[in-house]
Parts: structure tokens; sequence; C-alpha cells
């Protein structure tokens, strides 16, 4: 591309494929973040399920702690890589990144609470991040998101029912439909479309 | 009558930048050059014209240990956009 002056058309049709670059670039980015949280949490949640069937042992239990430190470092080294081939931040990704900030922040607190009182802290837990990828579905306009989110949701009610360490497989279980699956979808239907180009 | 087009955004390297970053926050240099296309010299030349007719704003910073320009449309870039997409209208009969 360069300084030429172009016609009427051409002017329109440049506009709309800069602006059509513009939401590839989005497309192609936004599922990393259901996939690093998603894979992170199944397994610290299955090596805590494991540890404590192993151990018997309530110190186990801040190994959950291990999602928030080790999904950040995740996120970042990922961004950081992504940034160095051309950085761009759209509204939806500020309102995006604001609502999971929140969520986050709020299941930090309810596990931090957990430890002082006995709370059903798994279920917070999901119905927060089920409301998150609700939300994020809706906004991103991925039906995957939204029904894996809905799904969420309403699992988070198993939560009320079984009780013990077991908890702990019905959560991994969750975060693989509502996180792992539906970031899966997305990076396939974004590589697909991506090779139609 | 047709509307004069704004000749500091039709030219094609120049339309670029504005349309890719209409829709966004701010997008850095590096970004830019691979959507467009163009050579780093000359997106900086065209960056720089569009700074100073006030329709962008940039920002130096660093991401780690590398420099990174970060470009931003201004509200005057804004409207500049909207009357120049609304005078094309007019040549094209849409």
């Amino acid at each position: 591309m360069d300084n030429r002056i172009p016609t009427a058309t051409e002017s329109l049709e440049l506009i709309t494929r800069m602006i059509g670059e513009t939401r590839k670039q989005v497309e192609k980015s936004s599922h990393r973040p259901f996939l690093v949280w998603g894979y992170t949490t199944i397994v610290v949640t299955l090596a805590v399920w494991y540890a404590y069937t192993a151990t018997h042992s309530n110190a186990i239990f801040w190994l959950w702690f291990a999602i928030p430190v080790v999904g950040w470092l995740a996120m970042w080294l990922t961004c950081n890589k992504e940034k160095q081939q051309g950085y761009v931040r759209t509204p939806i990704d500020r309102v995006l990144s604001h609502i999971w900030t929140v969520l986050g922040v709020a299941g930090l607190i309810v596990t931090i609470a957990s430890f002082m009182r006995p709370i059903p802290v798994l279920f917070i837990i999901v119905l927060l991040m089920g409301s998150g990828s609700t939300i994020s579905g809706l906004i991103l306009r991925l039906q995957a998101i939204t029904v894996a989110g809905c799904a969420g949701i309403v699992f988070s009610l198993l939560f009320l029912i079984v009780q013990g360490i077991d908890q702990c497989l019905i959560f991994a279980t969750i975060f693989l439909v509502m996180m792992v699956i539906p970031g899966h979808i997305m990076q396939y239907q974004q590589s697909k479309n991506q090779s139609h180009v | 009558m047709f509307k004069a087009l704004d000749p500091l955004l039709h030219s094609e390297l120049r339309l670029a930048v504005m349309s890719l970053l209409i829709g966004v926050e701010e997008a850095d240099f590096v970004f830019l050059r691979n959507k467009t296309g163009a050579t780093a010299g000359n997106l900086s030349v065209q960056i720089d014209k569009l700074q100073r007719a006030g329709y962008i704003s940039i920002s130096k910073g660093f991401n780690g240990k590398m420099p990174r320009t970060t470009c931003c449309i201004t509200d005057e870039g804004r409207s500049a956009f909207a009357a120049y997409v609304e005078a094309l209208r007019g040549y094209i009969g849409k």
C-alpha cells in the first residue's frame, strides 16, 4: 500500500476491508483466555483432588491459589508474545477485561473467605464464571460461549447436591464444558475463517 | 454538487490507517504496518501527517525492552472520517 489517490469506489472498498481486518484481529485472540483459564483451572483442580485423596491434609487446599498465579502468568506470557506481532485494543477488549477482572477479584475474595467460614465456594465460583462466560458470549456474539456459560450457571446447582472432595471432579468437568470446549470451537472456527481468506 | 473530499484522507495509506483506527481504542505501529503492508518509513511519514492534522494522537512507550508507538484516533479525526465517508457516498450515489 502506498500514497496513491484511490477512486471513490476503491476508497469505500478499502475502508470496508480495513475494518474487516480489525475484526479479524479481535477474533484471532478471543479464544485464548478461555483456553488458558480453562486448562489452568482443570489441572489445578485435579491436582487438589488427587493430593487431598492421597493425603487427606487440609493444607492441600492452598493449592487453589495456584489458579490465579499460573493463569495470570500464562496470560501475560501469551499476550506479550502477541503484542510483539502487533498490538490493538478495541472497546470490546476493554469491557471484557473489566468484567473478568471484577469477577476474578470476586472469585479470589470468595476463595479467601472459604478459609475463614464454611461457604459453598465452588458453587459461587462456577456461578460467577458461568455469568462471565455468558456475558462474554453475548458481547462477542458467540453462541458457543453463551450456551456454555448458561450450562455452567445451571450446573453450579450440582454443588448444592454433591458434597465432599468429589466436588472437584464436577468442578473440573464444568470448566471443560464451560471454557475449554467452547475455546477450541472458537479456535477451530477462527482457523477455518482464516483459511478461507 | 459533490462535496470536496478531504485531501488528507484521500490517499490510500492514510485512509487505510484511519479505517484501521476507527474501530479500535488504540493500535501500535507494528499492527498498522502488518495490516497495510506499507514500509516503515512511508507509514511513519503518513502517521506524522495525520498527527499534525490532529486526526490521530501518538504515544510512545515500551513493550518489555522494545519501544512501542501507539496510535489512537481523536474526536477531530473521527468527525473528519465520518465527513469523508459521507462525501464518498455522494460520489458513488449510495
